[in-house]
């Protein structure tokens, strides 16, 4: 692995937006927790940049409509960083990471950082690293920093805690599934994009989340922005970018409220991984773990044995 | 569980053979490699510049057109300039035996052609890597 030291020279590169630098860092990110502990020691100072979830179904088109925005932002000379999350194979830890091909376009504007990461595992719809590599691309100083989560279902709302604001992006012709995602989805967000507005269904679909975006208005008080867009054409994508930075600016008042938030999901995070990784790897994989398996295996233990033999395990480990 | 090998894989210029990439890309991710497609009609400055973006440890290539001589060549000296050679480069498709030993001495690792095993391309991908 190219190894990253994190000194003066390091963090000079870093807030110059050295690409090979950053791609380094978010490489030791994902392959050692230890680096990840240290990394957090040094990202979280104020940055005055913004996050921005996207999240939706598969096939919504929200790797399409990124490509749009980055254009957009581009145009207003602002920097742009997206960290592309798809899912990695729970069987075999392989992925095939797809968003990057529709960002293409802007391979070779260097004030663009695209980069796509696997869930390696993690539930909730973005990587376990994906909150501090967003922190980092904040600490770098890109204008915005997007994450597209991979397609949800019901439930994978981690993006919450991840991102300053989150759109969820929509499209027609999905019948019943705007029912089923209301419980969940709905609940959250700032802003809701129906897109594939060129498509059949469009002004249904837009009625049902009119409504729902209106009742939850009316239960708590919060606006929220609700845009068409076509992300192949590029239709709507300026008034999409007027919805985030309302609710920016809306959530501005809430700032210390969302970091805390965020800080605590984060908090638990490493305190997850240190639990893993020092305590119940070193359990499974050592001398009582296998131990104990065995047993199971022979019908000698009862599964709910784990608990005392892991707990005498970390007492003599003391 | 072992971190995988990260692998870039990329279509350059107009070739539009895309069968054997697709096929590859499934295949490898259930070796447990993972997968980044950099999409087809590439120019080799793209692929170099996102392979630097993605922090690869292996680019690879689909060459079914004819075009991997120029390709190549353009795409090992960008990976020169940006000071990515020490990753891995590897060139599957349509090419010639006789186009192997001057892909290789352009600074292709390896060359896999029609009906190249996928076990066996992973197996290189891990010595590879675990050597670099
Ligand atoms: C299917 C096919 C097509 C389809 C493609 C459909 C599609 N969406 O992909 C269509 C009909 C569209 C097509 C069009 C053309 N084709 Co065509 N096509 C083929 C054919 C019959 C099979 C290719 C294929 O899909 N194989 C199956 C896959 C699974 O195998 P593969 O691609 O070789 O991939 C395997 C390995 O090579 C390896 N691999 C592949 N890429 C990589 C990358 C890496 C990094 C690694 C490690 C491994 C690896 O792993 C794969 C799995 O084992 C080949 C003949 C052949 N036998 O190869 C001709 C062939 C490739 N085509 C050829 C030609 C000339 C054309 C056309 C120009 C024809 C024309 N005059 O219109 C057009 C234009 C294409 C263009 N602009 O690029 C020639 C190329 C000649 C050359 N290279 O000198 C071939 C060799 C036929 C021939 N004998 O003349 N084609
Ligand atoms: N007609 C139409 N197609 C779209 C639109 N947005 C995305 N698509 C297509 O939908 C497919 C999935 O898009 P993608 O961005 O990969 O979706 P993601 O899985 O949400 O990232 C692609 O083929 C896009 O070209 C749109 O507004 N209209
Ligand atoms: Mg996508």
């Amino acid at each position: 692995m190219r190894k990253v030291i994190l000194d003066e020279q390091w963090q000079a590169a870093i807030k110059r937006r050295d690409i090979a630098t950053l791609a380094r860092t978010i490489t030791a990110i994902e392959r050692s927790p230890e680096f990840l502990l240290a990394l957090s020691r040094y990202v979280f100072e104020d940055s005055p940049t913004v996050s921005i979830g996207i999240t939706g179904v598969p096939g919504a088109g929200k790797s399409t409509l990124l490509n749009q925005l980055i254009r957009a932002y581009r145009a207003q000379g602002k920097s742009v960083a997206v960290l592309a999350v798809d899912p990695s194979s729970i069987q075999t830890g392989g992925a095939v990471l797809g968003d990057r091909l529709r960002m293409q376009d802007h391979a070779l504007d260097d004030n663009v950082f695209v980069r796509s990461l696997s869930t390696k595992g993690h539930l909730g719809g973005v990587s376990e690293t994906t909150f501090i590599s967003a922190q980092l691309l904040k600490y770098a100083g890109f204008d915005r920093v997007f994450i597209e989560t991979v397609g949800i279902g019901q439930s994978e709302l981690d993006i919450v805690s991840v991102a300053d604001i989150s759109t969820i992006v929509f499209i027609p012709g999905m019948g019943d599934y705007v029912q089923g995602i209301k419980s969940g989805i709905m609940e959250v967000g700032d802003v809701f994009a129906i897109n594939k507005s060129d498509h059949e269904g469009v002004r249904a679909l837009e009625k049902v989340i009119r409504l729902e975006a209106h009742d939850r208005e009316n239960k708590t008080g919060v606006s929220l922005e609700v845009c068409l867009t076509n992300a192949v054409s590029g239709e709507g994508v300026e008034a999409l970018i007027a919805a985030q930075d309302a609710a920016l600016a809306r959530s501005a008042g809430q700032d210390s409220l969302r970091r805390q938030r965020q800080l605590q999901a984060f908090s638990r995070l490493l305190l997850d991984i240190e639990l893993r990784e020092h305590w119940l790897k070193p359990f499974v994989d050592g001398e009582a773990g296998r131990r104990f398996f065995a047993q199971l295996a022979e019908g000698e233990s009862n599964p709910a044995d784990i608990i005392s033999v892991f707990t005498a395990s970390v007492e003599s480990r003391s | 569980m072992e971190q995988p090998i990260r692998l870039l894989l990329a279509k350059i210029g107009l070739d539009t053979h895309t069968i054997g990439i697709t096929v590859l890309a499934k295949e490898l991710r259930d070796r447990g490699i993972e997968v980044i497609f950099s999409g087809l009609k590439q120019t080799p400055e793209q692929v170099v510049r996102a392979a630097l973006q993605e922090d690869v440890d292996v680019i690879g290539v689909s060459c079914l057109s004819g075009g991997h001589m120029t390709h190549l060549k353009v795409l090992a000296e960008q990976m020169r300039a940006l000071g990515i050679d020490d990753r891995i480069l590897i060139v599957g498709g349509v090419v010639p035996e006789e186009d192997v030993e001057p892909l290789k001495t352009i600074g292709v690792d390896r060359v896999f052609t029609m009906g190249a095993n996928m076990d066996d391309i992973a197996a290189y991908l891990r010595s590879a890597v675990a050597a670099a």
